[in-house]
């Protein structure tokens, strides 16, 4: 018997060495994958959210004002959110380095196709009326942090300070049209200036959904000058508003509805004036 | 009648493969798992002393391995090499022990892993070459990063196949090849800088 293997069997004997359970290691094995899970069903749930609040609030659609605003949105990111989504991406990565469908493919190759399956989930769960569901949930329920997560970013745009704003048309008026946002502030749009493209110019109806680009006027946050106006676009249609509002409603049931469009916006303007 | 007993025992376990040592070792008979210290303690030792260029620390470090190894048995899937589980878990101590020493910068960030390669075997003018190869490389090892020294190692002395190696380091088969590829390259440099001739 040679040297080592003598050594080996001593030990296995006398220092009572004992083979570590199998379901120590199903357990191990186990905590991996749900990590894996958890962490992948983190970061979908963080990037739906953005995508979510950036399409509920027209940052989605800046690409319609050129590819300035492209890079805007893109700064628009919330860094923290930014920051822990690329820390579980990495994590992901790491834990499933373990396992030989990742470590056989290079790294670029798993990361690529993990983000890629993450953005794809990630997008159809925006569109989804989900979030709306975990919002009206976290308002009703005080949970101000999480409803916090819903409102809309704080952004001023390089250089010109503009803002970017998706609204559904409640109110219109000569001069002017009232525009509500998803967060439920009322905000009146005006023309810049004579010629610019506003919604008023357009043949615009009261449920329109519309995203401007413009700024707020001096501190009231309810007065709008629209720079540029576009009527939303989308791939997969989705509306502003997941279900009937209550003043909605009540418009709805009224049969004349369609004869208070302008009275209804008129009615609003004279209170904004007031 | 006693003597014969065991010599049909001995017999019996040098036809068995690994795999079945492993299930019998599982099953409860500890002392077989000596057959398995026997067929991979010169294989094991010749891959650790070259890995890590200590020979004086290779009988503990051979001793760290086995008993991991058998500590870790019931984590072993017996579809699967046991060839490559415990070079697996040779690598992995050697390279905890050039983390320890800290004499051997053993990275962590790996960009050959990073992005994919096109995959590269060695050709057959390549292999007539290994044994030539092995010669220099014996005097040379020490010169090279240990990410390269490894996989020359396990390709040129081990003789594993790129499939192995992968397996055993946890890469793609492709990267084995870029590693093989640049193992050669710095090794050839350090021939020049030490003005080696053949």
């Amino acid at each position: 018997m040679n040297n080592l293997k003598t050594k080996i069997l001593e030990t296995v004997h006398h220092n009572n060495i004992q083979m570590t359970p199998k379901w120590k290691f199903a357990l191990y094995s186990s905590l991996g994958v749900i990590s894996i899970i958890f962490a992948f069903l983190v970061v979908i749930f963080i990037i739906s959210l953005v995508l979510f609040v950036f399409s509920k609030y027209g940052l989605m659609d800046m690409s319609f004002f050129g590819f300035v605003h492209i890079v805007n949105m893109l700064r628009a990111i919330p860094i923290l959110l930014l920051l822990c989504t690329i820390v579980l991406l990495v994590l992901i990565e790491v834990l499933s380095q373990q396992y030989a469908f990742a470590f056989r493919r290079p790294l670029a190759v798993t990361l690529l196709a993990g983000t890629s399956i993450i953005v794809v989930i990630s997008f159809f769960i925006s569109q989804t009326p989900l979030h709306s569901y975990i919002r009206d949930y976290m308002k009703s329920n005080n949970f101000e942090m999480g409803a916090r997560a819903y409102e809309r970013p704080n952004m001023l745009f390089a250089g010109n300070g503009m803002e970017v704003l998706r609204g559904e048309v409640v109110g219109i008026s000569p001069t002017s049209t009232m525009l509500e946002l998803f967060d439920g502030t009322m905000v009146v749009a005006y023309p810049l200036q004579s010629g610019t493209n506003t919604p008023h110019q357009q043949n615009l109806n009261i449920g329109d959904d519309v995203v401007l680009l413009g700024t707020f006027v001096g501190s009231s946050s309810g007065k709008f000058e629209v720079s540029r106006y576009r009527p939303t676009r989308k791939m997969f249609p989705e509306k502003l508003h997941d279900g009937p509002r209550p003043h909605h409603k009540k418009n709805n049931s009224d049969p004349s509805a369609n004869n208070q469009k302008t009275s209804y916006g008129k009615t609003i303007m004279k209170e904004e004036v007031k | 009648m006693n003597l014969s007993m065991t010599h049909t025992k001995k017999d019996t376990q040098k036809v068995l493969s690994d795999e079945d040592i492993v299930l019998l070792v599982i099953q409860g008979d500890k002392d077989i798992f000596g057959e398995l210290v026997d067929r991979y303690e010169a294989k094991l030792t010749r891959y650790v002393k070259r890995f890590t260029q200590q020979p004086d620390d290779v009988l503990d470090l051979m001793q760290v391995v086995f008993i991991k190894a058998y500590t870790n048995l019931q984590s072993f899937d017996t579809t699967r090499s046991f060839n490559s589980w415990i070079y697996r878990i040779a690598h992995n101590e050697s390279v905890t022990h050039l983390k320890k020493k800290g004499n051997q910068k053993v990275s962590f960030i790996d960009f050959d892993t990073f992005l994919p390669h096109p995959f590269a075997r060695e050709t057959a003018d390549d292999k007539a070459l290994s044994q030539e190869l092995k010669d220099i490389l014996e005097t040379s090892l020490a010169t090279i990063t240990p990410k390269y020294r490894e996989v020359l190692v396990l390709y040129y002395y081990e003789e594993l196949s790129y499939q192995e190696i992968a397996d055993v380091l946890h890469i793609p088969i492709a990267t084995v090849g870029v590693r093989i590829k640049r193992g050669k390259e710095s090794l050839q440099k350090a021939l020049v800088t030490n003005k080696y001739q053949p």
